[in-house]
């Protein structure tokens, strides 16, 4: 087996739960975007889970004579596990694993992007993750408390392992714990936590080499690592449409995964195939990989052609009435540059709007006037 | 032609069936509305395939519950746009009517989990009484589901559908039906069960998950009602109030039926960031009041069962994170104990015995004690999402999903797996 295929796997855990001791990093479960809590930290109180996406911020700063880079990621899958009489504990956080693909550590720059990701600095091929499991939580101090909401300053411990490597790391933190109310339902349900925190780093402290003469002047010897964490009760995992089957919930997920937080497309698209296979029969299924594949953010390589089959096939099995993917086949049209068939298929999406709901026309009214607006540029070309 | 030999052919049916009316469960909760049933002999554990299937029938979406009276099992589904009303034989799963009424989805509706039907029939002599979610009342003859009257209370009261369809279980007081609308017009209203006409409304109050339920309070009957951020007693021959409690807005999600405590103790729990209440209503010259006796935020029951047992009451908390079995200790509200390995579940209380049901199927069998809980057995029986608590008769388990119906026998001596048998409907 490949390194990168033997690594991934690794990371990525089996399909099914497992218990593992905790002083591992627990492998990640099966959608790829969330860990499995060890059953010793679930003993242990409430795991709050890492919500991916734009709120969750792992930030390296360097700031070299020549350049400043800032490598940012939105991909940390992880949990804290927070007692369950937190009011009368001495910390807020008694437990916690992260992951963070090195793929999805993003700079802006495609020339540092590959630095990143090259031998010479992560290894990303071999050690797809940087990881890091608590240690030590100490010094927790309560210092506000505000309609339910409790804000704390703690010091972190931690074992990061970069590459081969583990190192101890030490984290002066502010942790929020807000509860579940009406007004913090908008942005995320569950009961909520934000965990922030700031420390500086050496590169040698990680066993990572200063990178050759190119670079020598645009990285510096050391760097500042800001993390902004939001976890939520809720794991991203939970499938909370009754209409989709969790099983092909948490395979779509995985597939999303492999594609973008690893970018790793021959293995995310054999997986996407395997799944296509699973779900040959099952228009809005179908539709759900479709949509993924054209729109979801962060993916670098998307398989147009390999979208717009799915879509096809999606259209036939409902009939060429359901706008969402009458939408969905538009878009892949598209996207490959056949604008004309794009324009096509959401003119008849539009048609097909009777008893959408409100938002879903709205969208797909506006992609069909962003075609026809391409239409004419061509027209006049 | 036919004549005499249909008449004898139905005697002959409904003496097939009268062996089996030992036990009732004609409600939301069963007899006493509490989700427990005083039998006995039920197994102490199950055989690792689960317990014995004795028939299983197919059945739309829709999460109400199943009533069962004479040896009929009544419930409701979902077909299209229309609510269905459905009546199985007990012993066979064999259809024996369904009732279809238009009833399509209002676009202010969120429908992710359907419209419904989420609400349970009450069976009261030989009517059956249902409420779909979009509020028709509907009043069916049992034996032949010929609708006898029906009120469309979204239209005639300006009752609300709660935006995921109306979930309140009719109950049945003397020779009325007394039913949550939560409308413009009325928060709660009774109604004539020959006649379908009103006997009284409520003041008005927003509308509300929880079931109805009457308990005596100082010698005096109070209708117990839930509706959004109140908690009321009402007169349940008048519908005037006899005590009214407004709680924080972070408790009017609730959806769990509240749990009575006699003589005067009532607990309410609630899930979204909400928290679990004692109150104590106490009389002063003929004037009710109720008060907080104690609150913990440690216990959120969403849409589940609560059941007490002693000085404890059980339940399942959570709602989008994890969800515990849990118990708190009715005298302070301190949790006993938590208890992971099921999703969000229901729970039924029989023969000294929990019987769980999770949202995704599973089934079990345990015990409870301060000290913690006892599973015995655990199968998988239904799909997910499987939110409808089960039914109790004798020693036989109703259930369903948004696909199946299904009988299974508990009983000691019966438990044992055999042959599984399809319903022929």
């Amino acid at each position: 087996m490949k390194p990168r295929t033997c690594a991934l796997l690794i990371a990525l855990g089996g399909l099914g739960g497992t218990t593992f001791a905790a002083d591992e990093v627990a492998p990640r479960s099966a959608g790829g975007q969330a860990l499995v809590v060890p059953e010793e930290h679930l003993r242990l109180g409430e795991p709050y889970h890492v919500t991916p996406g734009e709120d969750t911020h792992f930030t390296c700063t360097s700031d070299a004579t020549l350049q400043r880079v800032v490598a940012t990621c939105h991909r940390v899958v992880g949990y804290v596990v927070t007692p369950f009489d937190v009011e009368e504990a001495e910390t807020p956080i008694v437990a916690g694993a992260f992951r963070v693909p090195v793929a999805s550590l993003r700079t802006g720059v495609r020339d540092f992007d590959e630095l990143l990701r090259s031998p010479a600095m992560f290894n990303a091929a071999e050690f797809p993750e940087i990881t890091c499991r608590l240690t030590r939580v100490w010094d927790a101090a309560l210092v506000g408390e505000e309609k339910g909401r409790r804000d704390y300053t703690v010091k972190l411990a931690g074992e990061l392992g970069v590459k081969d490597k583990t190192l101890s790391v030490e984290l002066p933190a502010r942790v929020s714990l807000v509860p579940f109310t009406w007004r913090t339902m908008r942005r995320n349900v569950g009961e909520l936590l934000v965990l922030r925190g700031q420390c500086e780093l050496k590169l040698a402290d990680l066993g990572l080499a200063k990178p050759g003469p190119m670079f020598a002047d645009r990285v510096a010897d050391t760097f500042a690592l800001d993390v902004c964490l939001f976890f939520s009760t809720m794991s991203p995992e939970k499938n909370l449409d009754p209409a989709i089957k969790t099983e092909h919930f948490l395979k779509q997920m995985r597939f999303v995964t492999l594609l973008r937080d690893f970018d790793d497309p021959n293995q995310a698209y054999e997986f996407g195939r395997a799944l296509v296979r699973e779900l040959w029969d099952d228009g809005p299924g179908l539709n759900r990989v479709a949509w993924a594949v054209l729109t979801e953010d962060g993916i670098n390589r998307r398989d147009l052609a390999f979208a717009q089959r799915i879509a096809e096939r999606a259209n036939e099995l409902t009939g060429e009435k359901d706008p969402t993917v009458l939408n969905t086949l538009a878009r892949a049209c598209f996207e490959r540059g056949d604008v004309a068939a794009a324009v096509r298929w959401a003119r008849r999406a539009v048609e097909r709007l009777e008893g959408a709901a409100p938002d879903v026309a709205e969208k797909v009214r506006a992609a069909l006037a962003q075609y026809e607006a391409w239409a004419d540029k061509d027209t006049v070309k | 032609m036919y004549g005499d030999r249909g008449r004898l052919m139905v005697a002959l049916g409904l003496l097939s069936l009268a062996p089996l009316a030992a036990g009732q469960w004609p409600q939301w909760g069963g007899p006493q509305r509490d989700f427990t049933v005083a039998c006995t002999g039920l197994a102490d554990r199950w055989p690792e395939e689960g317990p014995r299937r004795l028939w299983r029938g197919e059945i739309g979406p829709g999460h109400s519950a199943i009533a069962v009276a004479d040896g009929l099992l009544f419930t409701m589904c979902r077909r299209g746009d229309k609510d269905a009303v459905l009546c199985f034989r007990a012993d066979s799963g064999e259809k024996i009517w369904e009732t279809q009424y238009e009833a399509p989805a209002k676009e202010d509706m969120l429908l992710d989990f359907g419209p419904g039907p989420h609400s349970t029939p009450l069976v009261a002599g030989d009517r059956v009484f249902t409420v779909g979610g979009l509020v028709h009342f509907t009043c069916l003859d049992k034996s032949t589901g010929k609708i006898l009257w029906s009120h469309d209370l979204m239209a005639e009261m300006g009752a609300s559908h709660l935006q995921r369809g109306y979930g309140a279980s009719p109950l049945a007081y003397k020779d009325l039906v007394i039913l949550n609308v939560g409308g413009s017009d009325a928060g709660v209203a009774a109604f004539k069960q020959d006649s379908g006409e009103i006997a009284w409304k409520s003041e008005k109050l927003r509308g509300g998950y929880p079931s109805p339920m009457i308990v005596t309070i100082n010698g005096e009957e109070h209708l117990l009602i839930t509706m959004g951020a109140e908690r009321a007693g009402l007169d349940p021959a008048t519908g005037q109030t006899r005590w009214r409690k407004t709680v924080d807005v972070q408790l009017a999600g609730i959806m769990a039926s509240p749990v009575w405590i006699p003589p005067d103790r009532v607990l309410f729990s609630c899930a979204y960031g909400g928290g679990t209440q004692l109150f104590r209503i106490t009389a002063h010259d003929g004037s009710y009041a109720a008060e907080e006796v104690w609150f913990t935020p440690k216990m959120k029951v969403m849409h589940g069962t609560l059941i007490r047992i002693g000085d404890y009451v059980c339940g399942s908390s959570g709602d989008f994170g994890p969800a515990y079995l849990m118990a708190v200790s009715l005298e302070n509200g301190k949790v006993a104990w938590r208890e992971r390995g099921f999703a969000k579940a229901t729970l039924l209380y029989a023969d000294g015995k929990l019987i769980i049901l999770d949202e995704e199927g599973n089934l079990a069998l345990a015990t409870a004690s301060p000290d913690g809980l006892k599973v015995h057995s655990r199968a998988k029986v239904l799909e997910d999402k499987s939110w409808t608590v089960p039914t109790l008769v004798g020693t036989r388990l109703y259930l369903r999903d948004n696909k199946s119906i299904l009988a299974l026998e508990l009983g000691a001596t019966q438990a044992a797996a055999g042959p599984n048998a399809e319903a022929g409907s």
